[in-house]
């Protein structure tokens, strides 16, 4: 007989950033939430850790760029200690002859522009209102909620967009029909002439996928990721890095009631009669609630958690198909002092810097990651939180949180005898900007694909659980039959980045499935 | 001053079959070929005194069975045979036939893998699924989206219904065959290599993708249009023209004059002659001015506007969209004349499916390798070889016993990164591509009497088509149907009144063989204010 305080309204399995927001979501609303987390810290690759001893930097992630606004109202993050210590980071395209770009329409960084090409600082400003106009257009559709599962909703909502489209005109939408199903490279090249500025760009809208800047579907990423943007008017920096982010879902979770165990990590969710009743833990602790809500990944939790003998064949077919890939890699330096980029305004260190000098050396960078390798010069995107944090490091010293794309799975022969090798090549293709980088590291840490897989769990190290692309997005992610949160399993709902509108760091998967199960699940007990 | 109704430029097959459906409205029109053949791409000739073979293309025979209908083209002299799909050889000298018979095709796959031969039949279904709603979105004209007017609204507004009619398991299967990389979507069907890396070749070779690209599964739906009388549950069948696709445009050919149009060959059209801003007539190498009401250009986008107008002529700004076309060359031809018929160890004696052609295929990541050399410019280390020995099933090609053989080499680039085609370099490619066969049948070197190798280059200069690009444009996601030349262009229409493109370039491309001229001819007849009973004649 379970003893009555393991009995809850609702649990949720696994405290990355979904499963806290649908937690405090359902806490809102009145139910008694347990959420359970592995782990012995909460927030999955959300975290902020020692690079070493007294330097702290986030592991994984370290921007906060999609979240939308009402989320932080609805939950009040701030009160619970959600702060900036940069909000709306610029973003800064660093170039070998120092005219650095800043990808805004601030007048002063268009003039910056000009001394590359007259010709891109006038069409600048029109592709930022364009992307602007289509984001505004798809965004509904890219990350809002999905029409409910009729035709009449399906079409109402398909016959809006068309109309909504037709008034941006003609010419507006004839760009529109070309360029969506295209690439952003062909995009870009077909708009600008800079070469800095092209990657820079192609860059952005890419981080995290594993595709080519001239492969199909990236265009469609890109709005897709200038839309969550404008919901969250990111990119911010968070006080105390990611971690901090978390901890003030945690204190807004439990200002709900929500009960957080961590430490306590989901062995089984049990299932009686096509019905969810409740969970084990590792330590063979059973807790009951008639709605359960996974945050882990769908193939985890369809296969491991409930067991693939309560869903159709068909449907275990399609969750096995969910294509995941890792294509970045994390470092983080330890420094002991600033290191000095060249050509850059004292003020403009806490920025968020992209090295992509062309779109012609990304795309052989990403074709060098298909066949397994690394390019020579590695695309990264880079931050210095410790310039607006300093709390974060020993005083007058630094971290650096690089990003780097394109790096693959697994390496010709296995990781052991390359990852010096990238590090150093990542440190090199920096130190082209700020030449005295080496000599300030006194410390870092590098977490490749497979570090990322074994740390958070996520599958081939992707960010996403399951790739961002076409056929994986809107009503189809995971799969149709789980689309909409529930499953055939009565009370059971899945609330992860694997579920629309995805991965991103939003946290809309969260707060839609709780809305969802909030819906479905009627008043609980 | 000689006067018709409507001029045709150019002999390619998309040209002919404009002028063929014209003629059998009761258009008057005039096929101009600046070349003394017709077919353009499909012309055959003779390599060797006795040895014909087309020259351009692999020589398969791609016309729909409704073109070879409604055009009486067998009235005309087109005669096709049916033959088994051929066979694959991976470089470790596995191989895999395709055999149309399902039974025997069952047995094949099983030889691989008991669990393809079952997904074999899931596959086909859905192809077969896949190509019916194609075939609807094909049979309609294009209308432009973007253009302001009711009918294109509705049009859009009725597809968006038609979508979300359907239900989302169906829908995100369309979404996967157009979207996903064919690696991926072989992987969620089959098992054996063998059978992937077949697939793979035969999806992909001619396009602009490699195997992981996303977009590339859907070029897998193409080898299954032509299923349907006949077909019985294996692979699809590879269509031949007694007498070689130079037969299929000598057919078009007879068609059009039976009708009353007429042909004119070794003819150049140097400009499209214009007044008030409308398109009158041609104008011809010799100086001779041809008038018509409407002319329909078979070039590809880029050569039509760049070549055969005045820029001034053209509204600003179109001349750079024009630019932005993508149209690159992916393909070398080798041309071989044999003095036997090459041996395959690998393959069981006289194995049926030898006729279909023998394609020298890789595995998935070394087709991705040549893909990549392609992208970056260079001639591919290990090539995709596709051939095809018409002369082994069409006596007329070739002297009795001695042989014709065929042979495309995939991923090749127009340009090279370091330099020129040279002589050197075409030859080292021959050689590459003649060896990877060689490794398949002993003495194939020693049974060649010729060989021409074109590089594509060579194919815009003998043929025009630019960068030599067989698709006339590139058939990515992005330059297709209403993309296709580019957004607002879809219907065959173009800036310039009376003036019209029918070729690969416009809707549907590469989808389907004289798909642009039939739809071409459809506008130009209701341009024309043809009876409605001539217009039926058009859509059967």
């Amino acid at each position: 007989m379970t003893q009555p305080d393991h009995i809850y309204d609702v649990i949720v399995v696994g405290a990355g950033h979904n499963g806290l927001i649908a937690a405090a979501y359902l806490g809102k609303a009145g139910r008694r939430v347990l959420l359970l987390e592995a782990s012995t810290h909460l927030g999955g690759a959300l975290t902020t850790a020692e690079v070493s001893p007294d330097y702290r930097a986030s592991t994984a992630a370290h921007l906060l760029e999609a979240l939308p606004r009402r989320i932080e109202k609805d939950l009040k993050l701030a009160r619970h200690g959600l702060r900036y210590a940069v909000r709306r980071v610029q973003t800064i395209a660093l170039d070998h002859d120092l005219n650095h770009i800043m990808l805004s329409t601030r007048r002063a960084d268009i003039d910056i522009l000009r001394r590359h090409s007259a010709a891109d600082a006038e069409a600048y400003a029109a592709y930022a209102a364009r992307m602007k106009a289509y984001a505004a257009l798809l965004g509904p559709m890219l990350h809002g909620q999905l029409p409910s599962d009729d035709a009449q909703s399906v079409a109402r909502r398909l016959r809006r967009l068309v109309w909504r489209g037709e008034r941006m005109g003609p010419e507006r939408l004839e760009a529109l029909m070309r360029q969506l199903p295209g690439s952003i490279g062909d995009w870009l090249d077909n708009t600008f002439e800079t070469p800095l500025l092209k990657g820079a760009l192609a860059l952005d809208a890419m981080l995290g996928n594993a595709v080519g800047p001239y492969e199909a579907g990236t265009a469609l990423t890109s709005i897709g990721r200038q839309s969550l943007r404008g919901l969250s008017g990111g990119p911010h920096m968070v006080e105390g890095g990611l971690g901090g982010f978390i901890d003030a879902l945690a204190a807004a979770a439990a200002s709900f009631g929500v009960v957080i165990k961590a430490a306590t990590g989901v062995k089984k969710i049990l299932v009686d009669h096509g019905k969810v009743y409740g969970v084990t833990t590792h330590h063979d602790e059973t807790y009951e609630a008639p709605i359960i809500l996974s945050s882990a990944h769908p193939r985890e939790t369809i296969l491991n958690l409930v067991g693939a003998k309560h869903f159709d064949a068909g449907l275990v077919k399609q969750v096995n198909d969910i294509v995941d890939t890792g294509v970045t890699a994390k470092l983080n330096l330890s420094l002991d002092g600033l290191p000095t980029i060249q050509g850059l305004a004292p003020h403009g260190y806490n920025a968020r810097f992209l090295i992509a000098p062309s779109l012609a050396g990304l795309d052989d960078a990403f074709t060098a990651f298909k066949h397994g390798n690394f390019a020579s010069d590695i695309p990264m995107e880079v931050t210095i939180p410790s310039v607006a944090d300093a709390p974060l490091v020993p005083h007058g010293q630094h971290v650096m949180s690089i990003v780097m794309q394109y790096v693959p799975y697994s390496a010709e022969g296995g990781w052991e005898q390359h990852r010096d090798r990238l590090v150093d090549r990542a440190i090199e293709t920096f130190s082209q900007y700020a030449p005295d980088l080496r000599t300030r590291i006194v410390a870092g840490e590098l977490m490749l694909p497979p570090d990322i897989e074994r740390k958070f769990g996520l599958a081939n190290g992707g960010w996403y659980h399951g790739d961002m692309r076409m056929d994986q997005m809107f009503a189809f992610r995971p799969t149709p039959a789980l689309a909409r949160y529930a499953t055939p399993v009565e009370g059971l709902y899945l609330c992860g980045a694997g579920s629309h509108p995805g991965g991103g760091i939003c946290g809309l998967p969260g707060e839609y499935a709780a809305h969802a199960a909030l819906i479905r699940g009627g008043r609980g007990r | 001053m000689e006067r018709h109704e409507a001029i045709v430029i150019g002999g390619g097959l998309n040209g002919l079959t404009a002028a063929a459906y014209l003629a059998r409205a009761g258009v008057d029109v005039l096929l101009v070929e600046r070349n003394e053949v017709l077919g353009s791409a499909a012309a055959g000739y003779e390599i060797e005194p006795g040895f014909h073979m087309s020259r351009f293309a692999l020589g398969t025979m791609t016309l729909p069975a409704r073109t070879v209908f409604d055009l009486e083209l067998r009235k005309f002299g087109l005669n096709v045979v049916q033959l088994d799909g051929g066979v694959s050889l991976m470089p470790d000298g596995r191989y895999h036939a395709s055999y149309r018979d399902g039974l025997m095709y069952r047995r094949e796959l099983a030889r691989h893998s008991a669990k393809d031969a079952d997904a074999w039949t899931r596959f086909r279904r859905d192809m077969l699924r896949a190509n019916l709603s194609l075939a609807r979105a094909l049979s309609e004209p294009m209308k432009n989206p973007s253009r302001r007017s009711f009918s294109a609204l509705r049009n859009l507004l009725g597809s968006a219904d038609r979508l979300a009619a359907m239900p989302s398991d169906d829908m995100q299967d369309v979404l996967k065959i157009w979207t996903q990389p064919c690696a991926d979507f072989l992987d969620s069907y089959f098992i054996s290599d063998v059978l992937k890396a077949h697939l793979a070749a035969k999806a992909l070779g001619g396009t602009t993708l490699g195997p992981y690209a996303p977009t590339s599964a859907r070029f897998l739906m193409n080898m299954f249009k032509a299923e349907s009388e006949g077909a019985n549950g294996g692979a699809p069948a590879t269509v031949l023209a007694i007498g070689g696709s130079q037969a299929v445009a000598n057919a078009l050919a007879a068609s059009i004059e039976a009708n009353g149009g007429h042909v004119r060959t070794e003819a150049e059209v140097t400009d499209v002659i214009l007044r008030d801003g409308k398109a009158r007539g041609v104008a011809l190498a010799n100086g001779e001015e041809i008038h018509a009401k409407a002319v329909l250009s078979d070039l590809d986008l880029k050569r039509t506007f760049l070549a055969l107008f005045p820029w001034k002529d053209l509204p600003k700004g179109f001349v750079e969209r024009v630019g932005c076309f993508r149209m690159r060359g992916v393909t070398a031809k080798i041309n071989i004349a044999l003095d036997a018929l090459p041996q395959f160890s690998a393959l069981p004696d006289d194995c049926p499916a030898l006729a279909g052609g023998v394609r020298a295929v890789l595995p998935m990541a070394d087709l991705d390798q040549a893909f990549d050399d392609w992208r970056n410019n260079m001639p591919p280390r290990e090539p995709l070889v596709e051939t095809l020995i018409p002369s082994m099933v069409d006596r007329t090609l070739a002297p009795h016993g001695k042989h014709v053989m065929s042979v495309a080499v995939h991923y090749v680039p127009e340009t090279l990164h370091d330099g020129a085609w040279t002589q050197a370099r075409k030859d080292d490619l021959a050689d590459l591509a003649v060896s990877t066969l060689a490794a398949h049948s002993v003495g194939l070197k020693d049974r060649i009497i010729a060989l021409e190798v074109l590089v594509p280059p060579d194919i815009e200069n003998e043929v025009g088509l630019t960068a030599g690009d067989f698709e006339q444009g590139e058939m990515a996601l992005d330059q297709m149907f209403f993309n296709r030349p580019m957004p607002g262009l879809a219907g065959y229409e173009t800036p310039i009144d009376n003036f019209y493109l029918c070729s690969g370039s416009a809707h549907p491309g590469a989808l389907e063989t004289g798909g642009a001229g039939a739809g071409a001819a459809r506008r130009v007849v209701s341009a024309l204010g043809k009876s409605a009973a001539a217009k039926r004649g058009l859509t059967p």
